[in-house]
């Protein structure tokens, strides 16, 4: 047994025969496999770039860019509620029972509201389940609309801009990314607020996870 | 520092006080019980989810390979569904609140309903009624659970009397329904309506208007534990058929003979509120009062106002009138006190009831009694006198009221705390109506029978033969909410809209008018029964009146300004619920003179036979009577005095186990002494508080068709009842059982956590209490500590629970799951010890087993400066934020239960399945302002942390700090009696910083150092009973 392992030794000319071959390869495999999958888990739930197809073509470029309908219009509870809302079809039709009556899809609108019944939209900007995101504290605190939805008068489909993550959410709460009318020096912070030295806005857990 | 009241020893169960008393460390016993091991977490047939441990493992795996191949995951497509036409009151994700009634019992407390888009979510209780006065039971809290009961009738159904149900338009029935009722118009044929107490002065004036149509027509109400015993013996001794308004604010001494007013007998809220506000004292009380009111109770089981008296004491069951005829005595024929004394009635009916004649049978102190006479004496005018309820259902319950009366007119009570000028209910339930009725049923002669909800198949006793009568019935109609066990044997099942469907109105005693508005649609195809009546009225050619409108709604409209007169604005009604048109009721009314002769009802001469053992069939706070045994939520309640869910099951004295040889557990079966018919088997629980021979077991279980909750939980008790001369007898039924072989575990909270000899419950004398405020409450600790102290810019939010306030009633316990989407566990895991509920309810007990003093204590997380969960969190999912919360991060968590372990106050849930995964619609009642937490996730009491955020969302609309009394936490909202107070402890004249530095708050396990933000107020007995003021040994 032990004259023919070294006669196995001899033989061998490289280090790189079949089994070491393999070896590397499933190597490389596991590395690779390895790697997509903390790729992936990095992006997992981050949907950023999501333009979903929605039911009823609507074009945010055309209302609020061209025709510069005001956010607040139709998202008529973002400055009074949690919920920006999306508009029920009779703000629709506030419009559109005389704008472009012929177009198909109008039609389809003005059915919806015949029938009473609702449009199904997708949901773009969804964060998970257990954030609890308020609109109205940040529209009353003067944040844009645009900071968090990106350009939404040049998209003509509306996708999701940023990442929406924990991470991206506490950057602008602790003032690295805060928009300029809302960096304050930390001794400007208000006593009662319970903001942290130098944050601009509430960071701790509760403030979004109840 | 001698500090005696510490050393008091607690027990929690008959266990814990053998093993108290013969110094036996009990635990190694507890654990001996088979099912305590049942426990392992990953036992393969547990997962109620169905993924067992292999094939969790199994799914992982595979989950895991599949993400590494896929290399892009998208999160499942959510909708947004806006409305097609909007509502203008409704803003997606604002509550609208509506002033409403709640229409669960009688007592028809005020509610405010939260509704989001356009759904009811939380009931909570109304302010500004004038009786209820925002309090709210753990029934009306629950209320709202069963608008989304999944077992509900959906459309209104042919039944057949097969129990086979074929669905049915609203128009075919009405079709149906105007054809049989014109038929009996003309042919004079007996039309007949039976309800429950209904409490809707508009819907009793339209069933009048709609009877008036018939000339043999009659509405019949009779509910089996309706207090119908105080209707009569007000018509004997008054002669007018009345239940009094009773003035707990206005009674400084309270005697109770087995009422149980805290509980669930008459209007709980309402008595709740009124004495608990006598007996706030220090700075809870406002004023610094240091005057408590004094409550003494003399019954046979131990109820929830029981446990709250200052002194109680155990008599067998039935005796009750015997000890009232006892103080009567006293004051008439001993004392000569009364003008009565030279009446001869008197002389011949109290004679044998003397103090010491009565004390010396049932074994009563004969000093003590003679004591309590005295003081009741002393406080005469400024006294109440109660009795009955439901553990004097019988002859001698009425008896009773009788002697009760005679009590409260001899010490000038009456027009002073008891006001008989404005009845409770205008519309009586009446045993001999039902009788009658019953009668006509067995002799074929009625032709039409409307039954509204009340479920008499289940609801009646056997004894009273309904369920037989009702095959003799030409056509029967019931309205019910469900496919129950009455559904089922009549012609039509009329699907019933919830309270919160439909318009109606309650009248919670005459002169207080409650509007009840609907907050949703209804969801399936239901109508109310005044829905009904209205379009049947119509259909028969009425057009007056009521009848002249086209809806309930313009016709209930109609009834208000018609009866309220200038009183009268519509807006106003809806905004705020309630309106008084009473009498003010502050300056008393004039008292009703007493008629002697009703004193002959009682017989002269008392027997004595205290050798046989005696049932009392009584109803347990959360489940009543049965019609709410489909909701998990007070299914899943624990008994405030048993502390075991999911069950009913056979009370028994300890003395009485030990001679029976029964065991916590063990199988009785039981009948009636007379007869073996109705047999019922139960397991046996042995409760403290029981004189010798007295058994209890509750009615309103044993449901076979209330639907997948409520079918099968316990036993039907009811068919033990028996028809005496004047009553139904629900109590003293003589019984007779015997051991068989088996063993149930009985689904108990309370053996999870013993009080192991510490200061948890802290309480002294309202005596020593007058000397020194902080008597009970000397010994602090002192301690320092190693970690940096918080510093708090802003709010810091903290608590105070006074517990001589709390009753224990546990409507916080409900208030709190309805806001927190806390989930029900079922039976066998209560049993496993992991039912879920974040405020819980420790019951403890001292003194003597059959006379014990009882204490409720509300536990929840104590939200600790130095919390010893967040210490050992290895991911940071538990930490202190910057309001002093101790913060519970869901989706940090990792489940390894470490915080758990380390609390010291047992108050965190951990979710061992997914739990929260319910059938639909119930899901509907989810808060969505409360994450829905999944299997493997820690959680506990937030504070209300989304009420907080929304307090400061409104507070920075208006750009000042949260106000004082602005925000209230769930279980501080629905508490009866305002035990509970939240608010900003760094506010110093915020009403909790206050109340936290009276002279007697503590906190729970102080030597510890984890600084709780709760502060505990002791609690004051107004006694001098030997327990109280002497450590037991």
């Amino acid at each position: 047994m032990s004259a023919s392992g070294s006669s196995d030794s001899n033989q061998s000319h490289s280090k790189w025969g079949p089994f070491q071959f393999k070896y590397a390869l499933i190597g490389i495999v596991v590395l690779f496999i390895l790697g997509n999958t903390f790729y992936t888990l990095r992006k997992v739930g981050n949907n950023q770039g999501y333009a979903p197809k929605q039911p009823i073509p609507f074009s945010h470029k055309l209302h609020a860019g061209d025709n510069g309908i005001p956010c607040l219009y139709c998202h008529s509870a973002a400055d009074k509620s949690k919920s920006a809302s999306v508009p029920p079809v009779n703000v629709c039709m506030n419009c559109h029972s005389v704008v472009k009556t012929d177009s198909p899809f109008i039609k389809q609108v003005k059915e919806h509201y015949d029938k009473n019944i609702p449009i199904e939209w997708i949901k773009v900007h969804d964060l998970p389940d257990h954030a609890n995101f308020n609109h109205k504290r940040h529209v009353a605190k003067g944040v844009a609309c645009e900071t968090c939805h990106g350009n939404v008068k040049k998209m003509d489909v509306i996708e999701q801009d940023q990442p929406l993550t924990m991470g991206w959410c506490l950057d602008c709460h602790r003032g690295k990314t805060a928009p300029e009318h809302l960096m304050r020096a930390p001794e400007n912070t208000p006593r009662n607020s319970g903001i942290e030295a130098g944050s601009v806005a509430p960071t701790s857990c509760y403030t979004c996870h109840h | 520092m001698d500090n005696t009241e510490n050393e008091k020893k607690y027990w929690r169960s008959i266990e814990e006080w053998k093993s108290l008393s013969e110094e036996f460390n009990a635990t190694t016993k507890d654990q001996e019980k088979p099912g305590e091991f049942l426990s392992s977490p990953l036992k393969e047939d547990t997962g109620r989810d169905g993924h067992s441990r292999r094939e969790f493992l199994k799914l992982m795996g595979a989950s895991f390979a599949m993400m590494s191949a896929s290399a892009c995951t998208r999160r499942p497509i959510e909708k947004i569904i806006p409305f097609a036409r909007k509502p203008e009151e409704i803003t997606a994700g604002v509550a609208n609140w509506y002033a409403s009634t709640c229409r669960e019992c009688s007592a028809s407390c005020g509610v405010l309903v939260k509704t989001r888009d356009g759904r009811p979510l939380k009931f909570e209780g109304q302010p500004t009624h004038p009786d209820s006065q925002g309090g709210l039971c753990a029934r009306g809290q629950a209320s709202v659970l069963n608008v989304y009961d999944p077992d509900r009738l959906k459309a209104p159904a042919l039944v057949k009397r097969q129990g086979q149900s074929q669905e049915q338009s609203w128009g075919q029935i009405d079709e149906a329904m105007t054809q049989v009722l014109s038929q009996s118009k003309s042919g004079g044929n007996r039309v007949r309506i039976l309800t429950g107490e209904l409490a809707s002065p508009s819907a009793l004036a339209l069933i009048e208007n709609f009877l008036k149509g018939f000339s043999n027509a009659q509405h019949i109400t009779y509910e089996v534990l309706a207090s119908e015993e105080i209707a009569q013996a007000a018509e004997l001794t008054y002669g007018k058929r009345v239940v009094p308004h009773y003035r707990f604010d206005q009674a400084d001494y309270i005697l109770s003979f087995g009422a149980d007013f805290l509980g669930n007998w008459l209007n709980p809220v309402e008595f709740s509120k009124a004495f608990s506000k006598k007996k706030k004292l220090g700075k809870i009380s406002g004023n610094g009062s240091k005057i408590s009111s004094r409550f003494v109770a003399f019954e046979s089981l131990l109820t929830l106002t029981g446990s709250n008296a200052d002194e109680r004491y155990s008599i067998p069951s039935g005796e009750e009138y015997k000890v009232a005829l006892a103080f009567a005595h006293y004051f008439i024929l001993e004392k000569k006190w009364s003008a009565y004394q030279s009446n001869p009635i008197f002389q011949d009916t109290l004679a044998g009831y003397s103090i010491k004649n009565v004390s010396e049978k049932l074994g009563l102190p004969q000093a003590q009694m003679t004591k309590i006479a005295e003081e009741l004496w002393a406080k005469r005018g400024k006294s109440l006198v109660l009795g009955g309820g439901h553990q004097t259902k019988g002859d001698h319950g009425l008896y009773l009221e009788l002697a009760v009366n005679l009590l409260n007119t001899v010490l000038e009570n009456e027009g002073v705390t008891v006001d008989g000028s404005v009845s409770w209910l205008p519309h009586f339930s009446s045993l001999q109506r039902l009788k009658d009725l019953i009668a006509e049923m067995k002799a074929g002669q009625v032709d039409v029978l409307i039954i509204h909800q009340l479920n008499p198949v289940f609801s009646f006793p056997k004894t009273l033969g309904f369920e037989d009568a009702l095959k003799k019935v030409a056509k029967i109609y019931y309205l019910t909410d469900r496919m129950d066990e009455t559904a089922k044997v009549v012609d039509y099942a009329l699907a019933l809209s919830h309270a919160t469907e439909a318009w109606g109105d309650a009248s919670s005693r005459v002169g207080v008018w409650s509007i009840q508005q609907p907050t949703i649609s209804p969801m399936y195809s239901t109508r109310s029964l005044e829905e009904c009546l209205l379009v049947w009225g119509k259909g028969l050619g009425e057009k007056s009146g009521f009848f002249s409108h086209s809806s309930w709604h313009d016709a209930l409209q109609w009834n208000w300004k018609q009866n309220l007169g200038s009183a009268f604005d519509w807006e106003d009604i809806l905004r705020n619920g309630s309106v008084k048109t009473g009498p003010a009721t502050a300056n008393g009314a004039p008292a009703r003179n007493f008629s002697a002769t009703a004193m002959k009802v009682i017989p002269a001469t008392p027997s004595w036979n205290l050798n046989q053992f005696r049932l009392v069939i009584y109803p347990k706070i959360a489940t009543y009577d049965g019609r709410h045994a489909n909701n998990g939520w007070l299914q899943e309640l624990p008994d405030p005095v048993t502390k075991i869910t999911w069950d009913n099951y056979f009370m028994i004295s300890d003395q009485d186990s030990k001679n029976m040889n029964l065991r916590e557990g063990d199988k009785i079966r039981l009948s009636l002494l007379s007869s073996a018919r109705d047999e019922i088997e139960l397991p046996v629980h042995i409760q403290p508080g029981l004189k010798e021979k007295t058994c209890g077991v509750a009615l309103g279980y044993g449901r076979t068709s209330a639907g997948r909750v409520g079918n099968g939980v316990g036993v039907q008790a009811l068919h033990l009842a028996t028809l005496e001369q004047r009553t139904l007898s629900l109590s003293a039924l003589p019984i007779k059982f015997e051991k068989i072989p088996g063993h149930a575990e009985l689904a108990c909270t309370q053996r999870h956590n013993s009080m192991e000899g510490r200061p948890i419950i802290k309480e002294t004398s309202l005596k020593k209490y007058q000397k020194n405020p902080k008597a009970g409450n000397e010994h602090h600790e002192h301690l320092t500590t190693i970690w940096p102290e918080h510093k708090y810019h802003g709010y810091r939010w903290g608590m105070a629970i006074d517990l001589n306030s709390c009753t224990g009633c546990s409507a916080c316990v409900i208030g709190c799951q309805s806001e927190n989407n806390i989930p029900v566990v079922g039976k066998s895991f209560v049993i496993t010890n992991r039912e879920m509920h974040w405020l819980r309810i420790d019951r403890y007990y001292s003194g003597r087993t059959d006379q014990p003093e009882v204490v409720h204590q509300p536990m929840l997380c104590q939200h600790c400066e130095n919390a010893p969960c967040e210490t050992v969190c290895p991911v940071l999912a538990t930490l202190h934020d910057h309001e002093g919360l101790n913060q519970q991060i869901y989706n940090r968590c990792v489940g390894t239960r470490y915080c758990a372990n380390n609390c010291p106050y047992k108050v965190r849930r951990f979710n061992w399945f997914t739990f929260t995964d319910v059938v639909e619609p119930l899901n509907l009642a989810f808060n969505p302002d409360v994450t829905v937490r999944t299997r493997g996730v820690m959680e506990k009491c937030t504070f209300c942390v989304q009420r907080i955020q929304d307090a400061k969302d409104h507070a920075k609309d208006r750009g000042t700090p949260v106000q004082d009394g602005e925000l209230k936490t769930a279980c501080q909202q629905s508490c009866p009696t305002d035990a509970i107070v939240f608010g900003n402890l760094n506010d110093p004249q915020s009403r909790v910083s206050q109340i936290s530095k009276d002279p007697r708050g503590y906190h729970v396990l102080e030597e510890l150092n984890v600084r709780p933000s709760i502060t505990y107020l002791t609690k004051i007995r107004n006694t001098e009973h030997e327990s109280t003021t002497s450590s037991h040994s």
